[in-house]
C-alpha cells in the first residue's frame, strides 16, 4: 500500500516535472504552426494550426542575407559542422594528453597540468578581443577551422580523462606489458576500447558545447556561407528590439524548433552511453 | 600571400580554409540597419553591382549600430576590416579622432587622393557639418541621416476630438482626454537620443561643456546643471504617474509597439522609422517633435542629425579605393538619394536630391517626409547641433542605468542627472586621455 | 599516480603537442594580450596607447555599476544552483524509483539539457514579451508583473530562463550519481530503516554528496558564464543596468564599450574570482581521487 502511494507520488512529480520541460517547447512548436496576423493579434497559439508545412518549408528553403545562398538548412549543417568538429578534436586530443600524463613518468608532468589546468579560468568570451585577432593574424576568419579551434582549446575534457584513467586498474598495464605491448599499443588497443562509454559521453557533452556557441559564430564570421543557426538568434533578436512592423513569428517559431533538433536528437539517442559514461566519471 | 599563408596553416590544422578569388574588384560594405532597412540597404547594392560589371559590392549585417561599430573596430584590429562601414550619430566622434591615426580616409581626401570628384558642398549644411572635423573637413560620408520626430494616430485623435499638439504645454492639454478614451497618450523610443541629445538642441541649450565638443574636448555633460532639462523629466515622472506616457524598457520595437497596434496616440520615433510602418493600417502623420515653449520662449529650434554616415577605412588597395569612389558617387546622385528618402524616410542628404525632389514635386505627393527636413532647417539656434564627444556609446549606457530609475522612483531626478554627469565625466576623461 | 608507468624521453610530448599547441596559440596569447591590455590605456582602434598602471582597475572597482553587476551575478548563481539543483535531484529520484516508464521519463526529462542558452534566450523573450507572452499575461494579472521597470521582476525573468535548461543537467548527474550507489546499500537500508525520506537522507543523500559538490560547480561555472547567452538575447540588463553578470559587463564594456583597458581589468578581477572556485573544485576533485 505504502509502496503504491510512493509510486503514484514519484509518476506525479514526475509528469509535473515532464510538463515543465516540454510545454514550452510545445507552444513554440504549435505556435510555429500559425499564420502571423494570428499570433500578433491572439498571442501564443496551445494547438497545432494550418501552416506546419508552409512555416518550416519557408524557413528551411528560403534564402536569405546578400548572397541569397544562406538557408537555415544550411546555416543548421554549419552548426552541425561546428559541434561535430570541436567534439571530435576536443575528444582525440584530450584523451592524448590525459593518457600522457596519467601513463608516462616525466619530470614535467606537473608543470604542463597547472598550463592545463589554468585555462580553466578564461572562457572565450572574456578573452574574445585578444581570440579574434589571433585567429585573424593566422588567416582563419570565416573558416571552419576559425570556428573551431578556439573552441577546441580548454581543459575540461582532459580532466575528464584523466580521471577516468586514474580509476583504471593498475594491473591493465601490467597485463599489457607483459604482453609486450608498447605506449602506443596500449593506447590504441587497451585504452581506447576501455573508453568507450566515457568517449561517448564526452563527445556528447562537447558537441551541445560546440553547437550552443553563439558570440563566437557572430564575431568570426562575415561570409554567409559559414552562419550558424544559434548566431541566428542575435539577429531573431535584433529585430524583436528594434522593431519591425510585421514580425514573422510564426516562421521564426519554425527557426527555434529546427534549431534544437539536432542536439536534442543527439542527447536522446546516445542517453544511454551518456549516463553510462557519466557513472564512469564519477568513479 | 595571405592565401599561401592561410592554406599552409589551415592544412596543418586538419580543416581547410579556401579563400575564394573573383576578377571583380570587391568593397565589403558593413552596416548596423536590421529589418526593412538591412533589406533597402541590400537593394542599393544589387542596383550598383547592376549598373556595371567590374565591381561588387558585398552587403554584410552585422546587428545594431552598436554591433557594427564593435564589429569595425574588432576586425580593424585584427586587419580583416571592409572599406566601408556604417558607423551611427554616437560613434561619429570615435571616427573623426582616427583620422590622424589613419584609420579613417576622410571623405574628402579620398576625392582628391583617387582623382574622383567627390564634392563635399554637394551634401546639405546640417549633415556636412555633423560628420566633419574641427576645420570642417567632411569625414564621413552622410548616409542614412534622419532625426527624431512624432507620429501622431489621427483615428485616435480624431476619436477623442483634439489636434496635433506642437508644444508639450499643448500635450498636457490633451493627454488626459486620450487617456480617459482608453488610449495611451505617448510613447518614445530613445532616452538619449530623443529626450536627452536632442532635448537640448530642440531647446537651444547646450549638453557638453566645450561648446558641445565643437571647440574643446568636452570634460562633462550638462544634465544636472541644466534647470530646463530637470524641468523636462520631472514632468515626464509626472506623465507617467498619470499613464499620460508609457515607457516599455529601452527596446526600440517595444516602445513602437503600441503605437503599430493603434493603442498609442503618438510615438517618437526616427523619420528613418517611417518606410517600415507606412503599410500599416493605422491613419497617422509625421509631425515635427514638441518642445516647452515655456522654455524656448514660443520659439522652435532645430533638432539635430541622427542616424548614420559611412566611413572609408584604410589599409587596402588603391584598385578597391577607385571602385569605392565609383560606389559612393553612385550613392550620391540625385536619384538614389531621392529613391532612399522616398523608401525610408531618411532625409535627402545631397543638395542635388533636394532639387530633383522640387522639380519632380516630390513632397505634393509625399508630404510626410517633409516633416524631418524641415524641424532640421529652424534657423536661429546659437548653438552648435549635435555633439562631438567620445565614449558616447557608453554614456548612453549610463543613461540607460540611471534614467528608467526616475519613473521608477527610485531616483530623484536631480539624483539621476547628478550621476549619469558623474559617469559620463569619467568616461569624457578616459577618452581624452587617448587623443 | 599510477604505479606502473611508461617511461620515454620524447613520446609523452608527442600525446600531449596537440592540446599544447592549441592551448598556447588560442589561450596562452589572448590571455598575455588581456593583461597587456588591462594595464594599458587607449582608444577603440588601440591608437593614443600608455601604460596606464592600476588606473583601470581603479576606474572598474570606483564604478557603481559594476559593484551592481557583481552583486546581481552572484544572486544569479546562488539562485540557479539552489533552483536547478533541486528540482534535478527531486526528478532523479523520482525517476529512480518508479517501477514503470523509467525509461520515457527519462528521455523526456533529459533533452532539454541539449538547447543552447541563446536558443532559450529568445525562446524566453517571446513568453515575456509583452505582446505575445503567455507568462507576461500570466505574472501581469497576478501583481503587475513588468520586468522593463520593476528589478524583481526581471530577476524573476532571468531565473526562470535561466534555471530551465539547467534542471535537466542536474537530474542527468544526480541519476547517474544514484545508479552509482550500489544496490547491496539500498537494500541494507531498506531493513534498517523503513521511513523512506528519512532513508533518503541518512542514507542516500550522503553517498550523493560528491555527486552535488560537483554539480554546485557545474552550476556556478554555468551561471557564471553561460548565462551570457541568456541575458544578450532577454534583458540585456533591463531595467537598467540591474542584470547584468559580470561576463556580460565586461563584454558591454569592452566590446560595445569598446574601451579594452577597463574590459581587461575586468576580465582580470573575473580570472582571480573563477581562479577561487577552480581552486575549491580542483582540491575536492583531488580528495576524491584519495578516497578512491
Amino acid at each position: 500500500m505504502i509502496n503504491r502511494l510512493t509510486q503514484m507520488f514519484a509518476h506525479f512529480i514526475l509528469l509535473l516535472g515532464v510538463l515543465l520541460m516540454v510545454i514550452p517547447i510545445w507552444l513554440a512548436f504549435t505556435s510555429s504552426t500559425h499564420d502571423n496576423v494570428t499570433l500578433i493579434t491572439e498571442g501564443m497559439q496551445w494547438y497545432p494550426g494550418p501552416l506546419f508545412i508552409e512555416n518550416y518549408d519557408e524557413v528551411l528553403n528560403e534564402k536569405g542575407g546578400f548572397s541569397e545562398e544562406i538557408t537555415a538548412t544550411g546555416m543548421l549543417i554549419n552548426s552541425f559542422i561546428m559541434g561535430l568538429g570541436i567534439a571530435t578534436l576536443k575528444v582525440i586530443i584530450s584523451m592524448m594528453a590525459a593518457y600522457s600524463l596519467v601513463y608516462f613518468r616525466f619530470r614535467l608532468a606537473t608543470p604542463i597540468f597547472w598550463f592545463i589546468f589554468i585555462t580553466l579560468l578564461v572562457p572565450l568570451e572574456v578573452r574574445i578581443f585578444p581570440s579574434y585577432k589571433i585567429v585573424s593574424d593566422i588567416g582563419l576568419t570565416n573558416s571552419y577551422t576559425g570556428l573551431v579551434l578556439p573552441l577546441v582549446a580548454s581543459a575540461t575534457a582532459v580532466f575528464f580523462f584523466r580521471q577516468f584513467y586514474k580509476s583504471v586498474p593498475d594491473e591493465l598495464l601490467e597485463s599489457a606489458k607483459l604482453d609486450g605491448a608498447n605506449s602506443w599499443r596500449f593506447f590504441i588497443d587497451f585504452l581506447v576500447p576501455l573508453s568507450k562509454t566515457m568517449i561517448a559521453a564526452m563527445f556528447i557533452f562537447m558537441f551541445v558545447f560546440g553547437y550552443s556557441q553563439y558570440l563566437w559564430p557572430l564575431l568570426m564570421t562575415t561570409d554567409e556561407k559559414y552562419w550558424t543557426v544559434v548566431m541566428g538568434m542575435k539577429l531573431i533578436y535584433v529585430e524583436l528590439y528594434e522593431g519591425v512592423s510585421l514580425p514573422r513569428v510564426g516562421q521564426r517559431f519554425a527557426y527555434i524548433i529546427l534549431s534544437i533538433i539536432p542536439p536534442v536528437l543527439i542527447v536522446v539517442l546516445l542517453q544511454r552511453w551518456f549516463i553510462k559514461g557519466l557513472i564512469q566519471t564519477e568513479k | 600571400m595571405k592565401f599561401i599563408r592561410t592554406k599552409a596553416v589551415a592544412l596543418f590544422l586538419l580543416f581547410f580554409s579556401i579563400s575564394p578569388s573573383f576578377a571583380k574588384t570587391e568593397i565589403h560594405w558593413w552596416y548596423g540597419n536590421s529589418g526593412f532597412l538591412g533589406d533597402v540597404i541590400i537593394e542599393i547594392a544589387k542596383r550598383f553591382n547592376e549598373s556595371q560589371d567590374d565591381i561588387v559590392v558585398i552587403p554584410t549585417g552585422k546587428g545594431s549600430y552598436e554591433d557594427n561599430l564593435s564589429a569595425t573596430i574588432a576586425a580593424y584590429r585584427a586587419g580583416d576590416h571592409p572599406h566601408y562601414t556604417q558607423v551611427y550619430d554616437a560613434g561619429a566622434a570615435i571616427m573623426v579622432a582616427q583620422v590622424k591615426n589613419g584609420v579613417v580616409i576622410g571623405f574628402e581626401e579620398m576625392g582628391e587622393k583617387y582623382g574622383i570628384d567627390v564634392n563635399a558642398d554637394n551634401y546639405i549644411p546640417q549633415v556636412k557639418n555633423f560628420y566633419a572635423d574641427a576645420d570642417g573637413k567632411m569625414i564621413g560620408v552622410p548616409f542614412n541621416s534622419s532625426t527624431c520626430i512624432m507620429y501622431a494616430n489621427m483615428d485616435i485623435l480624431k476619436k477623442v476630438g483634439v489636434d496635433v499638439p506642437t508644444t508639450y504645454e499643448e500635450f498636457e492639454e490633451i493627454a488626459q482626454k486620450i487617456k480617459d478614451a482608453g488610449y495611451i497618450p505617448l510613447v518614445q523610443s530613445h532616452d538619449p537620443w530623443i529626450w536627452t541629445e536632442n532635448f537640448f538642441s530642440r531647446h537651444n541649450l547646450l549638453m557638453t561643456d566645450g561648446n558641445n565638443g565643437f571647440d574643446d574636448v568636452p570634460t562633462k555633460t550638462l544634465f544636472s546643471e541644466t534647470p530646463e532639462f530637470i524641468t523636462h523629466w520631472t514632468k515626464v515622472k509626472e506623465w507617467h504617474d498619470k499613464g499620460w506616457y508609457a515607457y516599455k524598457g529601452r527596446g526600440w520595437g517595444d516602445n513602437q509597439a503600441p503605437f503599430n497596434a493603434g493603442e498609442a496616440a503618438f510615438w517618437f520615433g526616427s523619420s528613418g522609422s517611417f518606410g517600415g510602418i507606412k503599410d500599416l493600417p493605422i491613419n497617422f502623420t509625421t509631425n515635427q517633435i514638441p518642445y516647452w515653449s515655456s522654455i524656448t520662449g514660443g520659439k522652435a529650434y532645430p533638432t539635430f542629425i541622427g542616424g548614420a554616415a559611412n566611413w572609408i577605412l584604410n589599409g587596402h588597395t588603391e584598385e578597391e579605393y577607385a571602385a569605392l569612389a565609383k560606389f559612393i558617387k553612385f550613392m550620391g546622385s540625385p536619384e538614389m538619394d531621392l529613391y532612399y528618402h522616398n523608401t525610408t524616410g531618411y532625409t535627402v542628404v545631397t543638395k542635388g536630391g533636394g532639387q530633383l525632389a522640387e522639380t519632380i514635386n516630390f513632397y505634393r505627393t509625399s508630404p510626410y517626409h517633409k516633416t524631418a527636413p524641415e524641424q532640421l532647417n529652424l534657423e536661429g539656434a546659437t548653438i552648435p547641433g549635435g555633439y562631438r564627444a567620445g565614449n558616447w556609446p557608453q554614456i548612453r549606457e549610463v543613461i540607460y542605468e540611471n534614467f528608467p530609475k526616475i519613473l521608477t522612483g527610485e531616483l530623484s531626478v536631480e539624483e539621476a542627472m547628478k550621476r549619469t554627469d558623474e559617469g559620463a565625466s569619467k568616461l569624457l576623461a578616459q577618452f581624452a586621455k587617448t587623443l | 599516480m599510477k604505479k606502473v608507468q611508461f617511461k620515454s624521453k620524447y613520446t609523452q610530448y608527442i600525446f600531449l603537442a596537440p592540446t599544447l599547441i592549441i592551448i598556447s596559440i588560442f589561450l596562452y596569447l589572448p590571455i598575455v594580450q588581456t593583461f597587456r591590455d588591462a594595464f594599458t590605456t587607449q582608444d577603440a582602434f588601440g591608437f593614443g596607447r600608455f601604460f596606464a598602471g592600476w588606473d583601470n582597475f581603479k576606474f572598474v572597482l570606483s564604478d557603481p555599476s559594476y559593484l551592481v553587476a557583481l552583486k546581481f551575478t552572484f544572486i544569479y548563481i546562488f539562485v540557479i544552483t539552489v533552483i536547478s539543483c533541486s528540482l534535478g535531484l527531486l526528478l532523479a529520484v523520482q525517476a529512480n524509483k518508479v517501477i514503470h516508464g523509467k525509461s520515457a521519463y527519462k528521455t523526456l526529462l533529459i533533452w532539454p539539457y541539449a538547447i543552447a542558452p541563446a536558443v532559450v534566450g529568445v525562446t524566453a523573450q517571446y513568453f515575456f514579451s509583452e505582446r505575445f507572452g503567455i507568462l507576461y499575461a500570466l505574472f501581469n494579472s497576478l501583481w503587475g508583473f513588468d520586468w522593463t521597470a520593476n528589478i524583481f521582476d526581471a530577476y524573476i525573468y532571468l531565473f526562470i530562463a535561466g534555471s530551465w535548461k539547467q534542471i535537466s543537467a542536474n537530474f542527468i548527474f544526480f541519476l547517474a550519481g544514484l545508479q552509482t550507489i550500489q544496490k547491496s546499500v539500498i537494500e541494507a537500508s531498506l531493513i534498517d530503516c523503513r521511513s523512506s525520506l528519512r532513508r533518503f537522507w541518512t542514507i542516500t543523500f550522503p553517498l550523493l554528496m560528491p555527486t552535488t559538490f560537483f554539480l554546485v560547480i557545474i552550476n556556478i561555472t554555468y551561471g557564471f558564464f553561460d548565462t551570457f547567452g541568456i541575458i544578450d538575447t532577454t534583458t540585456i540588463g533591463a531595467p537598467s543596468g540591474e542584470t547584468k553578470t559580470l561576463v556580460y559587463k565586461a563584454y558591454i564594456d569592452g566590446f560595445r564599450g569598446l574601451d579594452l583597458g577597463a574590459a581587461g581589468a575586468q576580465s582580470i578581477i573575473m580570472m582571480l574570482l573563477v581562479l577561487i572556485i577552480t581552486i575549491i573544485q580542483f582540491r575536492y576533485i583531488e580528495r576524491r581521487i584519495h578516497y578512491n
